[in-house]
């Protein structure tokens, strides 16, 4: 459980200015996660990798949904909420707002980060990008690394569903990433 | 005086109920806290719409008894924290303070990451925070 302590630490720092913990230590745990869960513990069972990933995220957006809510007026609807999270808390978890937000009016929203940090300094692996110099295979290495991204996704997609549920909303969370850096997240509540 | 304090989950699950009394009553105020969760809901259900604590977390008297006026105090979560006093001329503001020390407790305690969110608060480190704050508590209007 060290994973979430450190992040803990992480959000204290950031309340009282005094004590911080560096961001790259936060990234490189995350990409640690990733690669334990992914290539380690559930190496053949990608789906579950992903489920464990999201349900750390889930823990940490519950517990940081609390702490960044103290000092504020409950939400009166979704949309307020969903704003809390584009603003105050993307601003406290990534140091930027979210760029774009987007609604059906029924339940669906994106949330589109043009530079999401946490994918700011991720590339393709050239290597597979080189491998791909054959018709076929090349689709499937662009596959493949589309693929590790969206691992690196569900960490986030779950602090986003922890921090909404915590508020009383519950919700589905995915992500979509269109152009590295930038990623966008769904969020479709529950009816 | 502060003779009890309560934390209570978004489904009415307490989370923490503590009293300060001597006295063998504790019953009688986890009554007490008891009944006020209904009224808690009355507050929030049927808000009045000119009030300009509309949404506040702090929901101020919630009613009084004989000998105990209770305060209560929603927060964005759906966490109520609920305070039963003895003192009948209380501060509005000293009461705000107490909550918000509370409030800022409590969030320490449910971000350790061995705590299991809905569960009852054990950590003693939370209980001797709660009892330093109860015991300040008004203090600072006497200066």
């Amino acid at each position: 459980m060290y994973h979430v302590n450190l992040i803990e630490q992480f959000d204290r720092g950031v309340e009282e200015m005094g004590r911080e913990v560096s961001e790259s230590c936060v990234e490189s745990l995350v990409t640690e996660i990733v690669s334990s869960y992914c290539n380690g513990f559930y190496a053949d069972k990608p789906e579950l990798a992903a489920r464990r990933i999201e349900a750390i995220g889930f823990q940490v957006g519950h517990q940081l949904s609390e702490r960044y809510t103290m000092d504020r007026p409950r939400f009166t609807d979704h949309l307020e909420a969903i704003k809390f999270i584009c603003k105050d808390f993307w601003s406290e978890v990534f140091k930027k707002q979210i760029d774009n937000l987007k609604t059906n009016h029924r339940g669906t929203f994106v949330l589109q980060d043009n530079r999401f940090r946490w994918l700011s300094r991720m590339s393709v692996d050239p290597s597979i990008e080189t491998l791909g110099s054959i018709q076929d295979p090349s689709a499937m290495a662009e596959n493949k690394a589309a693929q590790a991204i969206g691992m690196h996704l569900y960490f986030p997609c779950g602090i986003i569903r922890g921090a909404l549920s915590n508020l009383g909303i519950p919700c589905a969370v995915s992500a979509d990433i269109s152009n590295l850096p930038a990623c966008s997240f769904v969020i479709r509540i529950k009816a | 005086m502060i003779v009890c304090v309560a934390v209570v989950g978004h489904q009415n699950n307490p989370l923490y109920i503590q009293s300060f009394t001597e006295a063998d009553d504790a019953l009688k105020l986890h009554h007490i806290v008891h009944c006020s969760l209904d009224v808690v809901d009355e507050r929030v259900n049927n808000p009045k719409k000119s009030s300009p604590t509309l949404n506040e977390t702090f929901l101020g008297l919630l009613y009084p008894t004989e000998n105990y006026k209770v305060y209560g105090y929603l927060t964005n979560t759906k966490v109520k924290l609920i305070l039963v006093t003895t003192d009948l001329d209380v501060r509005d503001a000293d009461v705000r303070n107490f909550f918000r020390k509370f409030h800022a407790a409590y969030v320490d305690a449910v971000s350790n990451p061995f705590h299991v969110p809905g569960k009852k608060i054990t950590s003693r480190t939370f209980a001797e925070r709660v009892s330093t704050i109860v015991k300040s508590f008004g203090l600072s209007s006497a200066s």
